[in-house]
């Protein structure tokens, strides 16, 4: 079985990206995590190299870009560029209509409810 | 037939309008009721146009006659009502007389009353009188169609302004709608996500003991997310007054009022922040305090906050002027800055423009709120990497 050991983390809020990468930590402690705070960078970022057999972990509401304009354009991409990988949105929201239209772009594998939880990172990782 | 041409009294009551011409045409005799307006002894080429017959009929005595079994409509010449009557010729051969029987050609009740005719001037048989009666009819029911019509226009347009009216306060009400909807998503979201952080560091903080490492990094981190959600609480409730309470004009300094808030700002920071005063003689004001406090809070805040940590001259500058009759407020910074999409959408409500530093988006809203409410202006100015500055206007108060 093969598991994915890179994270990338996309939140504004940098508390949540500690915590996440705690939390990622946890189950694997020899995880490579990215977190980025500012969504138009983590734009830059993917679209400048190879995020192959990441798992993606991305907030909704955010400045700059928000989760599903920046899904929108690595949707966009070349398909190479993000072979393997799986993306999440990762929110507090409780709105129905978030959920929705999240889960309506074909890359994204997943809704999950803030804060993640050691069991949920176990869950995606087969770990 | 000689009877007849005497017998006038009877031919009076059938045909009032009538005339005998004589062999030279000459109008010898007319009816009670055109002698009004023709003369007797004129001549009738003189006295009338030859309507109709168009063509074919000559003013002579055996033309007429010989055209006999047509109608003949003669107008009068001098007659600027264009009196007309319509008849046919009977040649009385004894005499060579010619007996113009007639009906006045009147179609309404206004011509009539143009020729100053009555209805005792026509004979009682004459169908000219029935027509007339029928067009009155008519018209008064045309009449009283088009009256009927107009109160329904009226009707139809009063009910399609009402329809407007309608449309636009459903407009509004939609606006409202979903203007508080989104409202309800932004807060919910900013209330619920430092809970949850604090929620997910306490977990952490549970698993921690166990390993016995930096529980006091969460601890601190989880502080942040409450000081977070006080300062998100705190900024809807200025929101919430700033829309709620009436306006409390009183006399202050403004020079104090900006000089009190700056200190208290500078001294919650502790950052090498240089505070620049431009202002006139007089800086006493009448005009909402606790408001221009919140507002000179925002966007003392906005300056610090967004200073260029490489530099060390960072400076807030405020100035105050009067200018086209109402007071100018300055506030610039040589900050960070910013593009130009980012400048055109900060005063909207959640409105963030940068991730790197921490917000609520509500700031400038709520100062654009205040200066709607004491009828003042805000807008901003921005070049990325070198300032920003604010611009504020108050109308100047009589006390």
């Amino acid at each position: 079985m093969k598991h994915h050991l890179r994270f990338i983390l996309i939140d504004d809020d940098d508390i949540f990206n500690f915590l996440h990468q705690a939390v990622i930590k946890e189950v694997i402690p020899h995880a490579e995590v990215l977190s980025f705070q500012s969504s138009k960078e983590a734009m830059e970022f993917v679209s400048n190299g190879q995020v192959s057999e990441t798992i993606f972990l991305i907030d909704i509401r955010m400045p700059e870009l928000n989760g599903f304009e920046l899904i929108h354009a690595i949707q966009n991409l070349p398909e190479e560029a993000i072979r393997g990988s799986r993306f999440y949105f990762l929110t507090s929201s409780l709105d129905d209509r978030d959920r929705t239209r999240g889960l309506s772009f074909k890359i994204v594998s997943g809704y999950l409810e803030k804060p993640i939880s050691i069991e949920k990172i176990k869950e995606l990782t087969g770990f | 037939m000689i009877q007849i041409a005497n017998e006038t009294s009877l031919i009076d009551v059938l045909f009032p309008f009538y005339f005998i011409a004589n062999k030279q045409l000459k109008i010898i005799k007319t009816g009670k009721s055109l002698s009004r307006f023709v003369r007797e002894d004129s001549s009738l080429e003189e006295t009338f146009h030859l309507e109709s017959p168009a063509y074919g009929v000559e003013f002579t005595h055996d033309s007429i006659a010989s055209n006999a079994s047509k109608v003949f409509v003669l107008s009068l010449r001098q007659n600027k009502n264009n009196f007309s009557v319509k008849g046919q010729f009977i040649p009385l051969p004894d005499e060579d007389l010619l007996l113009f029987v007639a009906s006045p050609l009147v179609n309404s009740e206004e011509e009539m009353k143009k020729n100053n005719l009555l209805i005792n001037d026509f004979a009682l048989h004459d169908p000219q009188l029935e027509l007339l009666h029928q067009i009155n009819v008519l018209k008064k029911a045309q009449q009283r169609a088009e009256e009927e019509n107009f109160s329904l226009h009226k009707r139809i347009e009063d009910l399609h302004h009402l329809n407007q009216e309608t449309e636009l306060k459903n407009n509004e009400l939609r606006k409202i709608n979903s203007d508080l909807d989104n409202f309800v998503y932004c807060v919910s979201h900013d209330l619920r996500s430092p809970l949850l952080s604090i929620k997910g560091l306490l977990a952490l903080v549970f698993n921690a003991y166990d390993l016995n490492i930096d529980v006091d990094k969460y601890l601190r981190m989880a502080e942040n997310s409450i000081n977070r959600l006080d300062l998100t609480i705190q900024e809807i409730l200025e929101y919430s007054r700033n829309a709620r309470r009436a306006v409390n004009y009183e006399w202050f300094d403004m020079r104090s009022l900006a000089m009190e808030i700056f200190n208290e700002l500078h001294l919650l920071s502790d950052i090498p922040v240089q505070f620049v005063l431009d202002m006139p003689e007089e800086t006493r004001m009448y005009s909402d305090k606790s408001r221009i406090s919140v507002l000179l809070k925002n966007l003392f805040s906005n300056a610090v906050k967004f200073r260029r940590t490489e530099i060390l001259d960072a400076r807030i500058g405020f100035t105050m002027s009067i200018q086209n009759n109402q007071y100018q407020f300055v506030v610039s910074d040589n900050g960070i800055g910013m593009q130009e999409d980012i400048l055109k959408r900060i005063f909207e409500m959640f409105y963030r423009g940068s991730s790197a530093l921490p917000g609520t988006g509500l700031g400038l809203y709520i100062s654009k709120e205040v200066l709607n409410k004491l009828g003042g202006d805000i807008y901003a100015e921005s070049t990325l990497g070198m300032g920003t500055s604010i611009t504020f206007t108050l109308p100047i108060q009589q006390a």
